[in-house]
């Protein structure tokens, strides 16, 4: 977006940019701005289709080491694209959303920028914006009940 | 040309000079080693200032001298292309920053004058708050120089009294800073650091670790405090919902970064580290004028080289 706004081009050209980038074969993945092992990742995860440890996802990559893939999977998780559920002592990780909702939802960010800096059609932005806002809220309830469950753990250290 | 023409021309192509090659040192170095690294706000300002502010010290304590001395007394003397060359790019270069950080004013003039003189204020942990409701900002310090807190109407009814403290103290901690200062200088830094990508997120880093600053001054290591400030944080990320971030210099709190500054206060991390403490730096500063004195007639060799290029 920014040479958008530095050149000034036309955005009408950038739309056209945007979704001649979009239309090519590259995964949803490597699209959000992933690394390629990010996105092997997360590929994998869609393929299996349900949430996988650490253990059990490094046969898939066995010229990892176990940190390395617990990074990887971290990583995924800070940017709200898994989710983490305990399994045992470890964390078994799977995708928040499906390839598709992904694809969706980076068209959408897309044309929220792209209208945004053409500032044309509120009407059209506002739905859009919806859209974006309604995975944030998603992590802000999970914000919100860590603060709970702190605030919790800090009365009862102080009784 | 005389020679006060022709000085005044080889300081700014070797200005121009001088910032290129550290644009592209801190660049590479930021790309290759620094960006993985946890920096202090103070060292990443450092280093995103490196370039503008290291050619013109560089400029004034080096350059000059060795051309006022060493160079011999003419009446006239003829400029080649390669100079002229560099002075253009010297002078697109300060013309860009300026034209940044006037346009940074610019719209920070129009946010402070739709904020305009007369709206209630109230204290809040020993600040004065204005309440205004702007588009885009919920809680934040506006203006570079006398910065004003301004919160609206919403953020003041969702938080509790307890939750807007903190949140004032984390304003006040930008104020006690002069962040808003500092990103003006930031946007205007005259350098080709500006225009590529590691310079842009130089400055987002430095956005992040000032944030992270403020909220530890604010809740002065205290947990209770940090729960409170997280709870606000997420109250007053509810109601910015994906409201866009004005381009006035202000430090508003974003929905995008509240998730890492929720999980840091919850569980802080260490400290991050300084690049070079800053005597060290003044210390550095303070011998380069001297080191140079040795280099004076090789500086000299190859500003007649510069100046003669192609005549």
């Amino acid at each position: 977006m920014t040479w958008c706004y530095f050149i000034g081009a036309d955005p009408a050209l950038f739309i056209a940019v945007s979704i001649f980038k979009l239309s090519t074969s590259q995964s949803p993945a490597i699209r959000s701005g992933l690394g390629p092992l990010e996105a092997q990742v997360l590929e994998l995860l869609w393929e299996r289709g349900r949430a996988m440890t650490v253990r059990q996802l490094l046969p898939e990559f066995p010229a990892l080491a176990y940190t390395t893939l617990q990074t990887t999977l971290d990583r995924l998780y800070r940017k709200g694209l898994l989710t983490r559920l305990p399994q045992g002592r470890a964390f078994a990780f799977e995708p928040r959303c499906s390839r598709e909702s992904l694809l969706s939802e980076l068209v959408s960010k897309h044309f929220v920028d792209v209208l945004a800096a053409s500032r044309v059609n509120t009407g059209i932005l506002s739905t859009l914006v919806q859209c974006v806002g309604q995975k944030d809220a998603a992590l802000l309830d999970e914000l919100e009940a860590l603060v709970q469950a702190e605030r919790i753990r800090i009365q009862q250290d102080e009784k | 040309m005389n020679n006060l023409a022709v000085m005044f021309l080889v300081l700014l192509a070797a200005y121009g000079l001088l910032s290129l090659v550290l644009s592209l040192l801190v660049a590479g170095l930021w790309t290759a080693w620094l960006e993985a690294k946890p920096l202090t706000s103070r060292g990443l300002f450092a280093l995103r200032m490196l370039p503008s502010l290291g050619a013109l010290f560089l400029t004034w304590s080096v350059v000059m001298p060795a051309f006022s001395i060493k160079e011999p007394s003419r009446a006239a003397e003829p400029v080649g292309p390669l100079l002229l060359l560099m002075v253009a790019f010297a002078l697109v270069t300060l013309g860009a920053g300026c034209l940044r950080g006037w346009r940074a004013c610019l719209a920070t003039t129009r946010l402070l004058r739709d904020c305009g003189p007369g709206y209630p204020r109230f204290r809040v942990a020993g600040r004065d708050v204005e309440i205004i409701d702007l588009p885009g900002i919920m809680v934040a310090v506006v203006g570079a120089w006398r910065p004003r807190i301004v919160a609206a109407t919403r953020v003041l009814e969702a938080c509790s009294r307890e939750e807007l403290d903190a949140v004032i103290e984390h304003e006040a901690a930008h104020i006690l800073s002069h962040d808003n200062l500092k990103l003006l200088l930031l946007l205007s830094s005259p350098d080709l650091l500006a225009s590529m990508p590691a310079g842009e997120e130089l400055i987002a880093r430095w956005r992040a670790a000032a944030e992270f600053e403020a909220d530890a001054v604010a809740t002065a290591q205290d947990p209770l405090t940090r729960v409170t400030l997280a709870s606000a944080l997420i109250k007053v990320a509810r109601l910015s919902g994906a409201q866009r971030r004005p381009a006035a210099l202000s430090m508003p709190i974003v929905v995008d970064d509240v998730d890492g500054r929720v999980r840091r206060l919850l569980a802080p991390l260490p400290a991050a580290n300084t690049l070079l403490p800053a005597v060290s730096i003044a210390a550095l500063a303070l011998l380069v004028p001297f080191l140079g004195v040795p280099l004076y007639g090789l500086i000299q060799d190859l500003i007649e080289m510069l100046v003669a290029f192609g005549r």
